[in-house]
C-alpha cells in the first residue's frame, strides 16, 4: 500500500492517521488531511472531538426490542405509542432506520438486523440479529412484516432466508417495490424513490 | 491511440467490498486474467453507469487500466445476470461455493480458461437447469481435474493396477482410488461404493449438458458430496465458509 509518508519524527500524527484510515470510506490520503485539519483545530473544539467519540462509546447501546442503536431502550421509535405496532419493517442498518423516517411515510416499527447474509465473509443467520426478529415475532402481535434489506445478492438472500422461515405463519410479509438500483442501498436513495418503494410494496 | 494499459476481461464477479467515498472493490475470476482486483470508482452511487453491474454471481465485461497496486475498472457490461439463481436461496448458496473455490483455487494474473467454462457452464446451468442434482459435483470434479488435481477413477493411485470391483477405497490425499492390497491406514481413506465411483466416472467423461437426470437415492447423493467435498476440501487447505450456509440451508427444507 501508501508508503508512509509521515516521517518517525511525529509518531502521534501517524498514529492518528493510521487511526481515521482504518475508518469506512477514508483513504490515506483523506486520513492525512483529516489529521492535519484536527491538528489545527483549536484545544477546546479537538476536545469535544474526542469526548463525542468516548461518550458514544460509552452511551450508546443497542435497543432490546428493535436492535437499532440508542442511549435509552426502549428507544424513541419503540417506546412512541402513536406509531403502528402492528407493522414492523427489516433493515440491515440503523443508516436505513434514517432514511426510511426521512421519507415521512412510515408510521410502523422497526428491526435492525445489523448486515446482511454474507455466507464468504463468514456472516450467517447468527451473526445477524434474525434470532432476535423471529423471537420477536412470536411475542408481539405483528400483523405485517415489510422486508425492506437492500436490493443487493446479500439482501435479498437475507430476505428470502426470512421469508422461508416464515412461510405457512399467518403473517403478512411484504418487500419493497423494485425501482430501487440493484447493487444500491437505502441509504443511497432519494426520498422519493424510497417512499414510492415503500407504497408499492408486494406480497410474495 | 488506445492506451496500452486499457485491457478487456470477461469474468465472473466473486466479491464486491464498499471502498473509498464511494467506489467499490471488485474480486473477479476472469478468463482471460485468472482472479483480478479492481476498483470501480463511483459505482457506489445510484447515478453510476456501473451500478448493479458487479454483484456477486454475476457474469461481467470490464474494461480497466492496469494501476499500480489495484486496476481501475472504467466500464462494465453485464453479459449474463443469472436471474434465476439469485431468486432462489439454495441456488445462491450453490453459487457463492463455487465463488469461494474459484477464489481459493484460481490464480492471480494467471488465466485458466478451462477452468474458467467449467465455471460458467455450472453457474448457467444452475441457472437454468437447477434439477441437474450433479451441478455441484460435476464442478468439482472438473476444478479439481483442471487445476492439476483430477481425480484418479480407474487405477489404484499407489500401485498402478487396474481396479477390481469392491476391492478398492478411495483417499483425497492419494488423489483417488486405491486398492486394497496397497492397504494404506484408514485415516487416509475411505470407502466409495460402485455406485458413487460409477456416477464419477460418468460425470468425469460427459460434459454437464449431456449429463442424464440420474434418480439417485438421498444416500447416494449425500456420499458423492461427503467424498468429493473432502477432496476439494484437501487441495484448498483453508475452511470453506460457504458449505456452514448451505448446510443451514439443507436444514430448512
Ligand atoms: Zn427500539
Ligand atoms: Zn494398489
Amino acid at each position: 500500500m501508501a508508503t508512509d509518508p509521515i516521517p518517525s519524527a511525529a509518531p502521534a500524527l501517524a498514529k492518528l492517521i493510521q487511526e481515521l484510515n482504518k475508518l469506512p470510506g477514508i483513504g490515506p490520503k483523506s486520513a492525512q488531511r483529516l489529521a492535519f485539519h484536527i491538528i489545527r483545530l483549536p484545544a477546546s473544539e479537538a476536545e469535544e472531538l474526542s469526548h463525542a467519540i468516548n461518550i458514544v462509546k460509552t452511551n450508546i447501546t443497542l435497543c432490546d426490542q428493535c436492535q437499532n442503536l440508542t442511549e435509552a431502550t426502549p428507544c424513541n421509535i419503540c417506546a412512541n405509542t402513536h406509531r403502528n405496532a402492528t407493522q414492523l419493517c427489516v433493515v440491515e442498518d440503523p443508516m436505513d432506520v434514517l432514511a426510511l423516517e426521512r421519507t415521512r411515510s412510515y408510521q410502523g416499527q422497526y428491526h435492525v438486523l445489523h448486515g446482511s447474509l454474507s455466507p464468504l465473509n463468514g456472516i450467517g443467520p447468527d451473526q445477524l440479529k434474525i434470532r432476535e426478529l423471529f423471537q420477536r415475532l412470536s411475542d408481539a402481535n405483528i400483523e405485517e412484516l415489510i422486508i425492506a434489506t437492500n436490493p443487493t445478492l446479500e439482501g435479498e438472500a437475507t430476505a428470502m432466508y426470512i421469508s422461508r422461515h416464515l412461510s405457512g405463519q399467518n403473517l403478512k410479509v411484504t418487500f419493497l417495490a423494485r425501482g430501487l438500483p440493484v447493487g444500491g442501498s437505502l441509504e443511497y436513495s432519494d426520498d422519493i424513490t424510497l417512499s414510492k418503494a415503500l407504497e408499492g410494496r408486494q406480497e410474495m | 491511440m488506445p492506451n496500452p494499459r486499457t485491457y478487456l476481461a470477461t469474468g465472473i464477479i466473486l466479491k464486491k467490498t464498499p471502498f473509498s467515498e464511494a467506489d467499490l472493490l471488485i474480486n473477479m475470476f476472469s478468463r482471460e486474467h485468472g482472479k483480478l482486483r479492481g476498483v470501480a470508482k463511483g459505482a457506489q452511487k445510484s447515478t453510476s453507469r456501473m451500478v448493479g453491474h458487479f454483484e456477486p454471481l454475476t457474469i461481467v465485461e470490464i474494461s480497466a487500466n492496469k494501476g499500480r497496486t489495484l486496476d481501475n475498472i472504467n466500464q462494465a457490461q453485464i453479459i449474463n445476470n443469472l436471474p434465476h439463481l439469485k431468486s432462489n436461496l439454495s441456488l445462491i448458496s450453490q453459487g457463492l461455493y463455487i465463488a469461494e473455490l474459484l477464489d481459493g483455487f484460481g490464480n492471480e494474473s494467471n488465466a485458466n480458461q478451462h477452468l474458467y467454462s467449467v465455471a460458467v457452464d455450472t453457474l448457467v446451468n444452475l441457472n437454468t437447469n437447477p434439477n441437474q442434482i450433479l451441478n455441484l459435483r460435476w464442478f468439482e470434479l472438473n476444478l479439481l481435474k483442471s487445476t492439476g488435481f483430477g481425480i484418479e477413477l480407474e487405477a489404484c493411485t499407489s500401485c498402478n493396477k487396474e481396479i477390481l470391483p469392491n476391492h478398492h477405497r478411495y483417499s483425497p490425499s492419494h488423489g483417488g482410488l486405491i486398492c486394497l492390497e496397497c492397504n494404506l491406514p484408514t485415516q487416509f481413506s475411505q470407502p466409495i461404493s460402485l455406485q458413487a465411483l460409477k456416477v464419477f466416472r460418468l460425470i468425469d467423461r460427459t460434459h454437464l449438458l449431456s449429463l442424464p437426470y440420474l434418480n439417485a437415492s438421498d444416500t447416494l447423493l449425500r456420499e458423492m458430496k461427503t467424498l468429493l467435498g473432502s477432496t476439494v476440501r484437501y487441495w484448498v487447505d483453508k475452511e470453506i465458509r460457504s458449505n456452514a450456509f448451505m448446510e443451514r440451508l439443507e436444514q430448512l427444507d
